[in-house]
């Protein structure tokens, strides 16, 4: 009953901060293309990964709180129906390239934050890994000199 | 106030991916993340039917952008898409990607057009 909760409010937050994205619009969109969108899209996509591959390695997140995290609050955060709506909309317009460029820019760079977010969980496991290591190599040094 | 539809159609959006997506997934056990493909295309119907129908307002935060928004993900179709790569299952992501995008677009426009008539 717990997930419900988690995933009901991550859901809550993940919603709001896609439409307050949308409400600020930092930059005009350029060649027509929805940036904001493409940003919310993006970087959820950086996130999910990071945290899905943390979570299954270094970081011991309960797993109610996890399914929070990625079912709830990125998957509200990102979306893919207004990457529809948007692109049928390019469309109609009769902007075919920017349509287009849309749709492969929000691919291609999904994916390559999604990388991005796998890579940098690896790293941080790999540093904590080592930092923990040393830790222990002066515990020992320490208990030598003791001895 | 704006803020609180949006959320409140969140709230019930993730939840209904996530009903939706234990349910179809408990009873499919193959590659193919069919559930996140169902869950995306029929968002993007629905999101076409809305704005075909004409919905404004206050019910199109709850619904569109909240609601749908929710019930819809990218994060995790991309997720599942680099999964499937990983595990050297090239022509499944391949195929679960072109026929998303694909499907998710022509559903809209179908939604679109089922709306105008409502």
């Amino acid at each position: 009953m717990r997930k419900y909760l988690y995933i009901g409010i991550g859901g809550f937050l993940g919603a709001i901060f896609r439409f307050s994205v949308k409400n600020v619009q930092l930059a005009d969109n350029i060649a027509n293309i929805p940036l904001s969108t493409l940003f919310v899209n993006i970087s959820g996509c950086f996130f999910l990964a990071f945290i899905l591959t943390a979570a299954f390695s270094f970081i011991k997140l309960d797993a109610d709180i996890r399914l929070g995290l990625s079912t709830g609050l990125l998957g509200a955060y990102t979306t893919f129906s207004t990457l529809c709506k948007e692109t049928v909309q390019l469309l109609e317009n009769g902007m075919y390239l920017a349509s287009f460029a849309y749709i492969s820019l929000t691919v291609l760079l999904g994916f390559a934050a999604a990388y991005a977010g796998f890579v940098t969980a690896r790293v941080l496991e790999d540093f904590l890994a080592r930092r923990h290591a040393a830790a222990f190599e002066i515990k020992d040094d320490a208990d030598e000199e003791a001895g | 106030m704006e803020y609180l539809l949006v959320g409140v159609g969140g709230i019930l959006g993730s939840l209904a991916r996530y009903r939706l997506g234990r349910l179809v997934s408990e009873r499919l056990k193959i590659v193919f993340p069919l559930a996140t493909f169902i869950i995306n295309v029929s968002g993007a119907f629905l999101l076409g039917l809305v704005n075909g129908a004409g919905l404004g307002g206050g019910a199109y935060l709850m619904v569109a952008e909240g609601f749908l928004g929710a019930y819809t993900t990218y994060s995790t179709f991309v997720y599942e898409g680099f999964s499937l790569f990983r595990i050297n299952e090239k022509a499944n992501a391949l195929i679960y990607i072109g026929s998303s995008l694909l499907l998710g677009i022509i559903g809209f426009i179908a939604g679109y057009a089922v709306g105008r008539m409502i």
